[in-house]
């Protein structure tokens, strides 16, 4: 009983967030300071009522309960792990994207460096976990904090004027190649035989991984490659998702990482109508999974000491060096000298992949564990305090924006 | 070659085990079960049947009896999605029901429900009645009186319909008209008359067959305080449903999903809450406040399109899932065992009701070319006559289990019959658009 009101409870939230939140939400309409604006129009919010839904607080979301609504969970993470991967095709790929690519996912991968190896001894030291649990905690926080979530942008972005608003094209291109890296990242924290129970290796787990996405999305090309109906291909659709997502949760894989092979497969060798059709019925359900990740990863979240919250501090400031120094590393010759310094600034907003990341970590390793605790909370701290300043870091990195021709 | 690209990952999984993360079973089978029903629902339709057949091959093939993919714990872990299809799918048969265009053909509606109850019934009853033990094993220690009284409960089951086969043909073959109207009209109304029925059956079979002998009244009060309860409570969230598709009609499969989960669980927790306080057997049954909810939303206000193009858009997933699962629980054992008394009630039923048809057709003074295709509809059969049966053996545990095993066994085949008559049918009469 308690599992199906939960479960009703959450849809009918997410019903509503993906509704009232986010930009629907004019900003004349809300009342307050700036930074409550940014919680609500991010939709950050729903990481409280998560919480406050989760046994800390009101335990309607309580452990048991949660582990009730895991194949939920994990459609959801097989539906962003798709969504993200049948965005990938190749043959569609302009010259902006081709120039924009290697660059994103330069800086992405000087933040993920950046996180990751302070973060390996700064588990080690203050959690005192054993080397493949650091790592593992260290990866996962690197893959989160690489990516750049896109609601600050889409925030602030529109309202770019001049030439703030070539840059703001360049600031959603490099936030929407990015989560590349979260993904793979993480998918390859998947593949330690830590979290087999010490069984197999890494090659034996990437080559699942990577050969699970590969074959669902030949079945996917296969079902779909003759005439269906819109229906039909909802049903292909929720049988990938479901199917997907259940065989990486079985053999403790990340859904995010196979599907997004899986997505990556179907942009490629399917066809352009069915392709589109696919994507629309993907973006259809995209805000209300979201906003189930965010309620779920919050009811999840058992707040950890102090202790915690001064590596949540670690995290953003780590997070915030590597945007800078990747981003000045990265556009060199494709944005100005003086842009280029602070460029960083403007893609500080977290929340998306990071998110189902954690959620992630969380359904493939037990919940209580000292690491998952402490990556959640690093984390999602570190959501909700990028969220409260990041609109308005956009809009100052667009202030001053001259962008540089690609040559 | 999908096919055998999802044989390939299944035996991977099988043959590599890390401890599963929480859900993954059921997830996967999920996924698993409706790309398998949709490879098996196309194949079998390039052979001219319905693609419910297919569905319920490919879960017959997946099921505990063959490949043992679905095992039952495996079963139990998806219950919870079947009862959540059963509930959408009742949403979605209740929205079927225009009255507006239902209005000009009531008179039929009733003379084929009350026909085809009363024929079916009476001599499926006398069939089973006659027969005896020799098709019944269990009942050969019964008095004429006793004998009576189960053969009359067997009457009543095989009453029963199945709205939800009935409803997923007709989507599959694109039918409009005023045929596949009726049809989905008697075979929705026939369920409730069926409840009715089997509540009255029960507690005059009880009051003969038990040692004490009285009359239990109080039981078939409940069951109408049960269908009253559940048709105004339909109505309410018919109400509410309407008002809020009519302010925000986006998402609304969501929402639908959301109110079947509800509608379901708030059902089964009202029945155990009252049982525990008042030591009253009250079921709500989700199936009618479900059908009660889509009627109502179809019919009052102005969210009727919008909400049936939704539960259109949606519906495929949710009779696959059914329709496959359905197959898993076929028993096939049970049919082994009892096939000679399945298939003599399945002829039987078949015959009635074929019989009854034409004849309340005629009656009605329908002069429609389908007027003597309309039996072919109603041998469909599932869901609510398996619920009856079980209702049986936790009333009569000393015979309950035999009698469950020949009827279960008698449905299984008229949910496997069932759907190619009804298409063929709806072909004949020139309704279907798809073939």
């Amino acid at each position: 009983m308690k599992l199906v009101l939960a479960a009703a409870l959450v849809t009918a939230l997410a019903l509503a967030g993906s509704r009232f939140s986010f930009l629907h939400l004019p900003l004349a309409g809300v009342r307050g300071s700036l930074w409550v604006r940014n919680i609500l129009l991010t939709g950050t919010e729903f990481i409280f009522i998560g919480l406050l839904l989760g046994s800390p607080f009101l335990g309607i979301l309580d452990d048991m309960t949660l582990v009730g609504l895991a194949p939920i969970l994990g459609m959801g993470l097989s539906w962003i792990g798709l969504l993200f991967g049948i965005q990938w095709q190749v043959r569609r790929w302009d010259g902006v994207v081709r120039s924009g690519l290697l660059p994103a996912l330069v800086q992405a991968g000087v933040v993920a460096v950046i996180i990751t190896v302070p973060f390996y001894f700064l588990l080690r030291w203050s959690l005192d976990l054993s080397h493949a649990w650091c790592l593992v905690g260290a990866l996962t926080l690197g893959a989160a904090g690489s990516d750049t979530a896109q609601s600050a942008l889409a925030l602030v972005g529109r309202s770019a004027r001049g030439e703030g608003r070539a840059l703001a094209r360049l600031l959603r291109l490099v936030a929407d190649l990015d989560g590349l890296v979260a993904v793979v990242v993480f998918g390859a924290v998947c593949w330690l035989p830590v979290l087999h129970g010490d069984t197999g290796s890494v090659g034996l787990w990437a080559a699942l991984s990577v050969g699970l996405g590969v074959v669902m999305g030949l079945v996917v090309v296969a079902l779909t490659s003759y005439q269906l109906a819109e229906e039909e291909l909802l049903l292909v659709l929720l049988g990938t998702v479901f199917s997907g997502g259940g065989l990486a949760l079985y053999l403790s894989l990340s859904p995010l990482f196979v599907n997004a092979v899986t997505g990556a497969v179907v942009a490629n060798l399917s066809q352009e109508r069915v392709l589109r059709s696919l994507q629309s019925l993907l973006v259809r359900g995209d805000r209300s999974v979201y906003v189930l990740f965010l309620l779920l990863a919050g009811a999840q979240w058992h707040p950890s000491g102090w202790s915690v919250l001064l590596l949540a501090g670690a995290y953003l400031m780590l997070r915030t060096t590597g945007k800078l120094a990747g981003n000045w590393l990265a556009f060199r010759g494709v944005v100005a000298p003086a842009v280029r310094g602070h460029m960083g600034l403007g893609l500080l907003s977290h929340g998306g992949l990071a998110i189902a990341v954690v959620v992630n970590l969380q359904q493939i390793h037990d919940g209580g564990s000292p690491v998952v605790d402490a990556v959640t909370t690093i984390v999602l701290v570190g959501v909700i305090v990028s969220e409260l300043f990041s609109p308005a870091l956009v809009w100052r990195v667009l202030g001053g924006a001259r962008p540089m021709p690609s040559s | 070659m999908a096919l055998a690209m999802l044989a390939a990952l299944f035996a991977v999984t099988t043959w590599i085990d890390t401890g599963p993360a929480p859900g993954a079973t059921p997830t996967f089978i999920a996924g698993l079960v409706l790309l398998l029903g949709h490879i098996a629902g196309h194949a079998i339709a390039a052979i001219g049947l319905p693609r419910i057949s297919g569905y319920l091959a490919a879960g017959l093939l997946l099921g505990p009896d063959l490949l043992g993919v679905i095992s039952t714990p495996v079963a139990g872990q998806l219950h919870f999605l079947n009862e959540l299809a059963v509930a959408f799918i009742a949403l979605a048969a209740g929205a079927e029901l225009h009255v507006a265009q239902l209005r000009a053909r009531l008179g039929l509606i009733g003379w084929l429900v009350v026909s085809t109850t009363l024929v079916t019934c009476l001599s499926v009853g006398l069939i089973v009645f006659v027969a005896g033990p020799a098709l019944l094993p269990f009942a050969a220690g019964l008095t004429t009186v006793q004998m009576a009284a189960v053969a009359a409960l067997i009457g009543v089951v095989a009453v029963a319909r199945s709205p939800s086969s009935a409803l997923a043909v007709i989507r599959e073959c694109d039918a409009h008209g005023p045929f596949s109207e009726t049809v989905l009209g008697v075979t929705v109304a026939i369920d409730v008359v069926t409840i009715v029925l089997f509540a009255i059956a029960l507690s005059t079979c009880q009051a003969l067959l038990s040692p004490n002998g009285a009359l239990d009244l109080g039981f078939a009060l409940m069951v109408l305080v049960e269908i009253a309860a559940g048709i105004v409570s339909g109505a309410a969230i018919g109400m509410i449903l309407s008002f809020y598709i009519r302010r925000w009609p986006d998402n609304i499969a969501l929402l639908l999903l959301g109110t079947a989960l509800v509608v379901t669980e708030i059902a089964h927790g009202t029945a155990r809450y009252v049982q525990d306080t008042h030591e009253l057997p009250l079921h709500l049954e989700p199936l009618l406040i479900c059908v009660a909810a889509g009627f109502v939303v179809r019919n009052v206000g102005s969210s009727g399109a919008a909400f049936s193009e939704a539960v259109e858009r949606v519906s495929l997933p949710v009779f696959v899932l059914f329709f496959t699962l359905a197959g898993a629980s076929l028993d096939l054992q049970a049919l082994r065992r009892t096939w000679v008394a399945a298939l003599t009630l399945v002829a039987a039923r078949s015959s009635s009701i074929l019989a009854a048809s034409w004849a309340g057709a005629a009656i009605a003074g329908d002069q429609s070319s389908g007027r003597r295709l309309f039996g072919f509809t109603f041998l469909t059969q599932a869901g609510i006559s398996v619920g009856l049966a079980l209702e049986v053996v936790r009333r009569f545990p000393e015979w309950g289990e035999e009698f469950a095993t020949i009827v279960v066994a008698a449905i299984s085949v008229n949910q496997v019959v069932g759907p190619v008559a009804m298409k063929y049918a709806l072909q004949r009469v020139g309704e279907a658009k798809r073939t």
